[in-house]
């Protein structure tokens, strides 16, 4: 098919991914330190799905990305238990902060490469820094206790099963929404621009329009995100939203594939998992992540979901599946 | 537009580190012709077409498109102001299939709204297939639209990225040598395609090296040198020029 922008989402083999999902949930209800393992992931893998948006596609290294997530964790935090807004609004709001937030720091979209990166990663530097010194307001290092339970249409989401299905429902939403901008005309700009900017330029697509939407969608998930951390946890500290998280992030969606969406979420999950399993080993946990990194940079360049392709191509022998970029 | 010249590059000059590449150009290109430029290597050519796409900012003068000044404006924003434009090395979208490199430029024929750029189907599918079909077509590139554009032969690259440029409904194209690097029969073809796209009724201004290319199919031509407009006129004219054969063969050929 030639109009890979026409690709529709929604599949037999998506429909029945989703309803999988949906399912473990429920095979979990009574074991909540999994259920909390698994919400987690899901949260991540929303981050990682924005992070792989800009990254990936759009070549924008955002190593401030976790500080918007703080902004969205925040805003709700704040709307919810001191301001006594309904969830539904406070998440909106905190997506709405975010992009607000977002867009205040478009100028430095001007800057490329790794000029770019460490200007959004004294961004992510100075958010940080507010969560912690600006106390009156986010309750400093100690960390902001007492967000309510989110409840949607006179339910109660205080059972992790029921929240797994929520955050679930919002990472589908999310995947529906990135896979329908990359496979429409603005999915067409983007990828040509990754290759030919100039090209592009002289085609009438302006590069700035492409950066700064990709931006303001990115930053936009990660409100979301945030929002969920906040009412899933009741509590919110800063360092979740320090830059060790954006580079885990970004991790993620190396280790997952770069310009693969279900590699970012397999990439969350894997480095989920793996935080927890090497928790016993505090800081030299970190050997082993890197270790991991280095291993899969060098073996697997298109990540797990460069992995799952070829094993999927052995099985079926014929034309590679390959996801369209 | 009785009158008023469709580009109008008044006094340009563009400077690389104190060095002028292109000195003092001033050049009108009326709707409907076909315009060749040439001169010898290191004239400024293609330095000019790209202060005129606007991938270089000027460093002096004036550039008018339709009327409008469009110095300061950005490459894209001529673009959609209807300033084609291809490369001497076709700059293409390798790993792309035929579709997508021509679809991009029919984001420039119509600007779609946010909505539609990020969520729609801007044209519907049929239609932009249609559109992209009949582009090749016109091109003679004939070839599935879901192939990868890196599979194409040279020729057909060269062809492809005039596709794309058409695709964007240029009132002006700007073609950067277009018979380089073709074979007798390809720049015959080439040719025609060229004339075809004057009677549809684009403006071509052309820089090339074949004065074959140049002699059969330009209404006029400016002659560069030096970063400096050296002569202009009908071909014939030109050719004759004493400035011309002295800037091309050097003075002891200037026969005198």
């Amino acid at each position: 098919m030639p109009v890979a922008w026409l690709r529709p989402f929604w599949t037999a083999r998506s429909l029945a991914i989703v309803v999988g999902l949906a399912a473990v949930p429920w095979v979990l209800r009574e074991q909540a330190y999994h259920l909390f393992q698994l919400n987690t992931i899901l949260i991540f893998a929303m981050l990682a799905l924005g992070m792989q948006l800009m990254f990936g596609y759009g070549g924008i290294l955002h190593l401030g990305y976790a500080g918007f997530f703080g902004l969205g964790a925040y805003t709700s935090a704040l709307l919810t238990a001191r301001a006594g807004w309904p969830f539904p609004a406070a998440l909106v709001a905190a997506m709405a902060v975010a992009v607000a937030g977002a867009a205040v720091m478009t100028p430095i979209l001007r800057l490329r490469d790794v000029n770019f990166a460490l200007a959004t990663f004294v961004v992510g530097l100075m958010l940080e820094l507010v969560y912690n010194q600006w106390s009156a307001v986010t309750n400093g290092p100690i960390g902001f206790r007492g967000i309510p339970a989110a409840s949607l249409l006179g339910w109660t989401l205080e059972h992790p099963a029921a929240y797994a299905w929520l955050l679930l429902t919002a990472l589908v939403i999310e995947y529906g929404l990135i896979h329908r901008l990359l496979h429409s005309p603005f999915g067409g700009a983007l990828r040509a621009m990754r290759e030919n900017e100039t090209a592009c330029r002289t085609s009438g697509v302006g590069v700035t329009g492409i950066r700064v939407t990709l931006l303001l969608f990115g930053s936009a998930m990660a409100g979301a995100a945030g929002s969920l951390l906040a009412h899933m946890n009741g509590f919110v500290s800063p360092p979740t939203f320090g830059w060790s998280t954006s580079v885990a992030l970004l991790m993620m969606v190396v280790v997952g594939g770069v310009r693969s969406l279900a590699g970012a979420v397999l990439g969350a999950a894997v480095i989920r998992i793996m935080v927890e399993q090497t928790s016993v080993l505090g800081q030299h946990s970190n050997i082993v992540f890197g270790i991991a990194l280095l291993l899969c940079v060098a073996f697997l360049p298109d990540g797990l979901a460069g992995l799952g392709r070829q094993l999927i191509a052995m099985v079926t022998v014929g034309t590679p599946a390959r996801e369209a970029s | 537009m009785s009158g008023a010249p469709l580009l109008s590059v008044e006094g340009v000059g563009k400077r690389f580190a104190g060095l002028a590449a292109v000195d003092d150009v001033t050049l009108a290109v009326n709707a409907g012709e076909i315009r060749g430029v040439v001169g010898p290597n290191g004239a400024g050519k293609t330095t000019l077409f790209n202060l005129i796409s606007g991938l270089y900012a000027v460093s002096a003068g004036r550039i008018r498109f339709r009327g409008d000044d469009v110095t300061h404006r950005p490459p894209e924003a001529r673009a959609r102001l209807g300033l084609g434009r291809t490369y001497q090395t076709p700059q293409v979208f390798f790993d792309l299939t035929l579709f997508d490199n021509v679809a991009v430029g029919l984001a420039c024929r119509r600007p779609p709204s946010a909505r539609e750029a990020l969520f729609g189907r801007w044209h519907s599918r049929r239609a932009a297939v249609d559109a992209v079909a009949e582009l090749l077509d016109f091109v003679e590139v004939r070839a599935d639209l879901g192939r990868q554009a890196g599979t194409l032969a040279f020729g057909e690259l060269k062809r492809l990225e005039v596709a794309r440029a058409l695709a964007g409904k240029p009132g002006l194209l700007l073609m950067d040598e277009p018979a380089a690097g073709l074979n007798r029969a390809e720049i015959d073809g080439l040719v025609g395609v060229i004339r075809r796209i004057r009677d549809g009724g684009v403006t071509v201004a052309l820089i090339e090296h074949n004065m074959r290319v140049v002699m059969g199919l330009c209404d006029r031509i400016t002659v560069l040198d030096v970063g400096r407009t050296l002569a202009e006129g009908a071909p014939d004219d030109v050719r004759r020029d004493p400035r011309v054969i002295r800037a091309y063969l050097g003075d002891t050929h200037a026969g005198v």
